[in-house]
């Protein structure tokens, strides 16, 4: 499993497209945080990092698919599939190595956001910012990424073509976080069903656990909803394999 | 399991797996506030009121703004989050909903407010910003403003309340507005548990006001009665009639008394008490009010009243001083400076007798409340009464002092007061609450016929408390009194000449919410969130350099990291 890790790992810093994805990525995290008057953390006039935490789902949406399209669609297109199906690795091994090194360079792509906490502590008036507040907001991020990276790791099992596996990751990611919560706001709902489809999509589970509180339901719903991506993905390996 | 995996419809099984495990965490309610002022954990009353609600509660949100002024932006996301709590904990029996606050007003039914409600308060708490569209621009208002409504009944929380105009018209944030909207962040679990709480009440609470003793029922009592009948059950009692005072008085108020109390009639107060009763003293020790000075000239000696209440507020363990509590930091009055031919010169000048009391205390009652104006106070000490609370509410500010009866009151003292020596005494207390079980004054002293007569009215005697019960005892009897204007009674603590009106009336109601309340959400109105701002100054000094800092740094980073990789890889190829 480690030896798969390490691989995804030195591959996506092998090349040049995935570098460019975590710089594309920080480059807009800056500009619509520091520029951008709508959205400025500096014109919101807190020592907060509110902003940042909402943002970052979106952006998120466009990273973590970059990072795990070609994650099994290139070993599909260039065939390297059926050589690693003779290597002694389970299944389950190669999913968790694959997730595992994915999850890392997206988490390494969050990393220097932490400037943006150091800027704020700076310039807060008096001297000081919600630590305790802002890393329970970190963890929600994590979580969040993991859940995106479970799924784009799914979505580059489906298929040979990475665009495709992009796509799909970009379009299932955006449903899971947001789909789910727009289709409980439809007034005729209102009431009824509402409230349980909303917990289903991670939209309230992200927003719970970025305000810096750390609810266990919270973290489980991010944890069921891995393993289901994760078991999903060995599944289709699986059948792959025949 | 990979067999099981590799079935066809095993997908299915998963993720109807998934659903159901995810109905099932929903039940799981352990969590950790990582916050640092704990600003997502109800309050234990508020928690116990939401779980507790009979019927549902439905809170529409008219603060629906996008791109409002930053303080607003931040009071509508702190008040979305605080409901998603509220609704939790409820278990869904309170829902929220932001609404459209124009297409909300004009629908009668679901807001079914008088239109003079709508033009006076809500045209003041507007939140006005320009839309513009392709049609051309129109004005669109939010409202910091909520409806809660539970069965037909409905009440309107003001999120902005107690935090006065501080131009809210004008979108460039201050200081004012940051420190206006961390307070209404504070204040949010009090406002919508205060609420709830008066919906779910079907009888608003009896609140008694003591006569019998020389209290003031007149034109000087109009504010104090019509506040009180406009949140609770309002009736006189006379402690000289009334043989017992009942259970269901929630709190007695005690407002400046003139004439002495009896045994019998200090009985009747001290066993209600001893029941659980609340009672609010609000007593003038010395003799001493405006009328004596526009009839005796320029001075006049303030003499003791003797109202026969020491020994009894002695054992709750609060002591009435006999002096006069003086403060630099006072009310403006006219005075007559001078003479210029033959019109007198007269200005407004600060009058000591009349402090102004800034609340500094935390305490629910009188946290982030404006000034009290008083009328010639006393000063009141705690002492020492065994298992009694003691907080102080009020007191005086730094540059004030006591002068000991007979005090003499002179319009001559606006000639001491630049003498900053004489004005050297600090925080004299002024209010004190007490709470806890105590003990009765008449421990040992009750006759047996006394005894009697309480029996024979249904109530046995108590030598001690059996219930927790809270007093508060303030050395003036003014301050809940209107002063009389051309135009009719004033509201009460309201300056005549300057028609500013002091926080006064707020801090009755919050006493008797106190007092009265059954919940404990009072509690959370000492909920106090740090207020945390950016420099605004070194932000605009520096944007630009923080600005590419920001941008420049995370990527030079990753760059520094795929370098450093790059030339580990290209040395290991190398080797």
């Amino acid at each position: 499993m480690f030896s798969i890790f390490s691989k995804e790992v030195r591959q996506f810093f092998g090349s040049i497209t995935g570098i460019m994805a975590i710089v594309v990525f920080l480059l807009l995290m800056g500009l619509l945080l520091f520029v951008f008057p709508d959205t400025s953390l500096l014109d919101y006039g807190y020592a907060s990092l509110d902003n940042f935490f909402s943002l970052a789902p979106y952006v998120l949406l466009l990273l973590v698919p970059a990072i795990t399209m070609r994650s099994f669609a290139d070993e599909f297109r260039v065939g390297t599939w059926e050589l690693l199906g003779t290597k002694p690795l389970s299944t389950a091994a190669i999913v968790g190595g694959k997730y595992g090194g994915a999850l890392m360079v997206a988490l390494l792509a969050l990393l220097p956001t932490i400037v943006y906490v150091f800027t704020i502590y700076w310039l807060s008036s008096n001297g000081s910012i919600d630590s305790g507040g802002i890393a329970g907001s970190y963890m929600g991020l994590l979580f969040l990424v993991g859940l995106f990276t479970a799924v784009g790791i799914f979505c580059s099992a489906l298929s040979a073509n990475a665009m495709v596996g992009f796509l799909l990751a970009a379009l299932f990611c955006y449903l899971i976080f947001a789909g789910f919560s727009a289709v409980a706001s439809i007034p005729a709902l209102a009431g009824s069903a509402d409230y349980f489809l909303q917990q289903l999509g991670a939209e309230a589970h992200y927003r719970s656990l970025s305000r810096g509180v750390i609810q266990v339901n919270d973290l489980l719903y991010f944890i069921i909803v891995i393993s289901l991506f994760l078991l999903l993905t060995r599944r289709l390996l699986l059948r792959k394999n025949g | 399991m990979d067999k099981l995996l590799k079935a066809k419809y095993s997908w299915v099984i998963l993720v109807v797996a998934a659903i159901v495990a995810i109905y099932l965490r929903a039940g799981i309610n352990t969590r950790l506030d990582l916050t640092t002022d704990n600003r997502y954990t109800l309050g234990p009353a508020m928690e116990r009121m939401l779980t507790n609600l009979e019927e549902p509660v439905q809170v529409s949100l008219l603060l629906n703004g996008k791109a409002l002024p930053a303080g607003f932006t931040r009071l509508q996301q702190s008040t979305e989050r605080f409901l998603e709590d509220c609704s939790n904990a409820s278990n869904g029996m309170l829902r929220w909903e932001s609404v459209s606050p124009d297409a909300f007003l004009q629908d009668s039914i679901a807001f079914p407010i008088s239109d003079t409600f709508k033009n006076a308060f809500l045209k003041n708490q507007a939140v006005k910003q320009t839309e513009v569209s392709e049609s051309g621009t129109r004005a669109v208002f939010n409202y910091p403003v909520a409806l809660v409504k539970q069965g037909g009944a409905f009440t309107v929380v003001n999120l902005l309340s107690g935090q006065g105009q501080v131009g809210f018209m004008n979108p460039n944030a201050t200081d004012l507005q940051f420190e206006a909207i961390n307070n209404a962040e504070s204040a949010l679990e009090y406002q919508f548990g205060y609420a709830i709480r008066q919906l779910g009440r079907s009888v608003p609470p009896v609140v008694a006001y003591a006569t019998g003793h020389g209290e003031p029922t007149g034109p000087e009592a109009y504010d104090l009665s019509t506040t009180l009948q406009s949140q609770y059950r309002f009736f006189l009692v006379n402690l000289k009639t009334q043989p017992v005072i009942s259970d269901s008085i929630k709190t007695l108020l005690i407002t400046k008394p003139t004439d002495p109390f009896t045994d019998e009639d200090k009985l009747k107060i001290d066993q209600y008490i001893m029941r659980g009763g609340t009672v609010i003293f609000m007593t003038d020790v010395l003799h001493a009010d405006m009328d004596s000075l526009v009839r005796n000239g320029n001075a006049f000696t303030a003499y003791p009243r003797n109202l026969n209440l020491d020994d009894i507020l002695f054992r709750y363990g609060a002591r009435l001083n006999y002096n006069l509590v003086q403060d630099l930091q006072s009310d403006v009055l006219p005075q007559k400076v001078g003479q210029a031919g033959d019109q007198p010169q007269i200005e407004l000048l600060p009058w000591p007798y009349f402090p102004l009391l800034y609340p500094q205390s935390n305490h629910p009652i009188v946290k982030s409340l404006d000034a009290v104006v008083l009328q010639f106070p006393g000063s009141v000490d705690t002492v020492e009464a065994p298992g009694i609370q003691k907080a102080i509410l009020l007191a005086s500010s730094n540059s004030s002092r006591m002068v000991g009866a007979p005090a003499t009151i002179t319009v001559d003292i606006l000639k001491q007061t630049d003498n900053a020596s004489q004005w050297r005494q600090a925080n004299i207390p002024v209010a004190v609450l007490l709470e806890g079980q105590f003990t009765s004054l008449f421990a040992n002293r009750a006759s047996a016929a006394q005894i009697d007569t309480m029996k024979s009215y249904g109530y046995n005697f108590n030598r001690s408390g059996i219930k927790p019960a809270k007093v508060i005892v303030v050395a003036d009897g003014d301050w809940v009194l209107n002063g009389l204007g051309k135009q009719g009674p004033l509201e009460m603590g309201t300056n005549p000449y300057t028609q500013y009106n002091f926080a006064n009336k707020n801090l009755l109601l919050n006493m008797l919410d106190y007092m009265t309340d059954e919940t404990g959400i009072m509690q959370a109105r000492g909920k106090n969130f740090v207020l945390r701002r950016l420099d605004a100054k070194r932000v605009e000094q520096q944007k630009a350099s923080w600005q590419w800092l920001n941008i420049a740094a995370p990527i030079a980073l990753v760059l520094l990291l795929w370098g450093a990789f790059a030339w580990g890889r290209a040395r290991r190829n190398a080797a």
